[in-house]
């Protein structure tokens, strides 16, 4: 009879121990993830810079008084919170506003096909942009919701872990932005 | 009209053959039925073999002047319908998207019987597409026991798709049976996924090598016109996109555009019916937006 109570006991330990590690793993390879969609992130607000500069250059030559709009956005800075991503796209978006706004006023700006490519290039980009926080959203809301319940609440105290905040799309911004064609 | 009337007359010969093929075998059962010491002396002498070969020849030879007649009717009827509705298009009734292409997707199991027939390819709305009736089954057996599972019969879609992609993405109906189990065509396993549509979620399985490429991909649009033509579609559905372009593989269970046996060539049905078969491939290109060029051109 103790043989048999030992034996239950050593199986729900090694049972215990399974879970935790698996747990633990969970959490870790979700936190990868997370890292990864984030990057997904700065990749596509880099790529949103990179077309804003090329269409600064195209809209220059119709524009040049236009220029100082440009100029008050600057490159994305590795390292930079979340925060200052979501404030970095919303200033992406009001650059590419008042771009639309200065191609409103020149027609021959709208039929230049360099400026035609971009904005097709922009609606790609703007593609990647919101695949990449769909994707970080999603992975985030799995690991906040892993980390109120139980019992993997338990595991995530013992790895300090914290909710991580969501990436906010300024929705009305963005309904703004939309190139027309 | 003359190839319309001899084809009907073709028809009529062979429904008389399939008719005639079954006679010698109703004759020995009806014999069976009605003389019951005839039958016993009948099993007894092994007799019952000849009407069954009798009846067995004659359904060899219908079903030989059968394909013959399927052959002529598809490269007639069928081309004819299919150059009324569609523009730019070549139909080849005898060859059929090809096994290696099929099986590439990883999106069905392999079986060791595989046909693919009635291949249409051509262009709508400026969207090159290929489409195919694909049978894959898997058969074992012998004289005494035999064994057929199918593991998909209907069409096989191919177009191209309007964004630039590198990954493997399969979007499986919940239900097919005979799918991969979330493999691809090399047999590496695939990531699941659960999109941020609880009703996609709740129709279909995703599998995928790049989590934010399925984001990319599957927009939020895309997975609602996706939930809408999974409702109007017969039979399961099946998405992979691989290589930018998009398979689809529909599980009809049945072969298209085959002639009819026991009824009327009847030009004007069968061009409705046609017609309705070929809507499919438009459907998916207009509810998908597959004719949208927006993403294509944009990559920077």
């Amino acid at each position: 009879m103790p043989y048999v109570v030992l034996a239950l006991v050593l199986i729900l330990f090694i049972l215990a121990v399974i879970w935790i590690i698996r747990t633990r793993n969970f959490f870790a390879r979700l936190i990868v993830k997370i890292g990864e969609a984030e990057s997904g992130i700065d990749i596509a607000l880099t790529k949103r810079y990179d077309i804003l500069t090329k269409l600064l250059d195209v809209t220059k030559g119709y524009a040049e008084h236009e220029k100082e709009i440009f100029t008050q956005t600057a490159a994305l800075r590795s390292g930079s919170t979340l925060k200052e991503k979501e404030e970095y796209n919303s200033a992406l978006n009001e650059a590419f506003r008042r771009i639309n706004v200065v191609a409103e006023n020149y027609p021959s700006l709208t039929a230049d096909r360099s400026f035609k490519e971009l904005q097709m290039s922009i609606s790609d980009v703007e593609e990647h942009l919101q695949a990449a926080r769909r994707a970080y959203n999603g992975n985030v809301s799995i690991f906040n919701q892993k980390l109120i319940t139980f019992p993997s609440n338990i595991i995530a105290d013992s790895m300090g872990l914290e909710p991580v905040d969501f990436f906010q799309a300024e929705e009305d911004k963005r309904q703004d932005v939309k190139m027309q064609f | 009209m003359a190839v319309l009337e001899d084809l009907e007359r073709q028809r009529k010969t062979i429904a008389f053959l399939f008719v005639f093929s079954a006679v010698p075998m109703a004759l020995a059962f009806l014999i069976a039925i009605f003389y019951r010491n005839y039958y016993i002396y009948f099993v007894a002498s092994r007799a019952y073999i000849f009407p069954f070969f009798i009846s067995f020849g004659f359904f060899l030879f219908a079903e030989n002047k059968r394909k013959v007649y399927a052959k002529r009717y598809k490269s007639y009827v069928i081309e004819y319908v299919i150059n009324r509705h569609f523009d730019d298009v070549n139909y080849t009734p005898d060859y059929g998207i090809d096994e290696m292409t099929v099986y590439s997707t990883g999106m069905v199991k392999k079986g060791n019987t595989f046909e693919s027939e009635d291949l249409i390819s051509g262009t709508y709305k400026g969207v090159p597409f290929t489409q195919s009736d694909v049978r894959i089954q898997y058969r074992q057996g012998g004289m005494k026991y035999s064994k057929r599972i199918d593991f998909f019969t209907g069409r096989w879609m191919i177009f191209r798709f309007n964004k630039n992609f590198v990954c493997n993405l399969q979007v499986i109906e919940k239900g097919f049976t005979a799918s991969k189990k979330g493999k691809d065509q090399e047999g590496n396993r695939l990531q699941k996924l659960e999109m941020d549509d609880e009703s996609f979620n709740r129709s279909f399985k995703i599998n995928c090598e790049d989590e934010q490429e399925a984001y990319y991909i599957l927009t939020p649009q895309m997975m609602r016109r996706m939930i809408e033509l999974k409702e109007k579609t017969n039979g399961k559905l099946m998405f992979c996109f691989l290589n930018n372009s998009l398979h689809i593989a529909c599980n009809t269970g049945k072969n298209s555009f085959e002639p009819p046996i026991f009824s009327k060539i009847d030009l004007q049905r069968i061009s409705a019916e046609t017609f309705s078969d070929l809507s499919l491939i438009t459907s998916f290109v207009d509810s998908l937006n597959l004719d949208n060029r927006l993403f294509k051109n944009g990559g920077v």
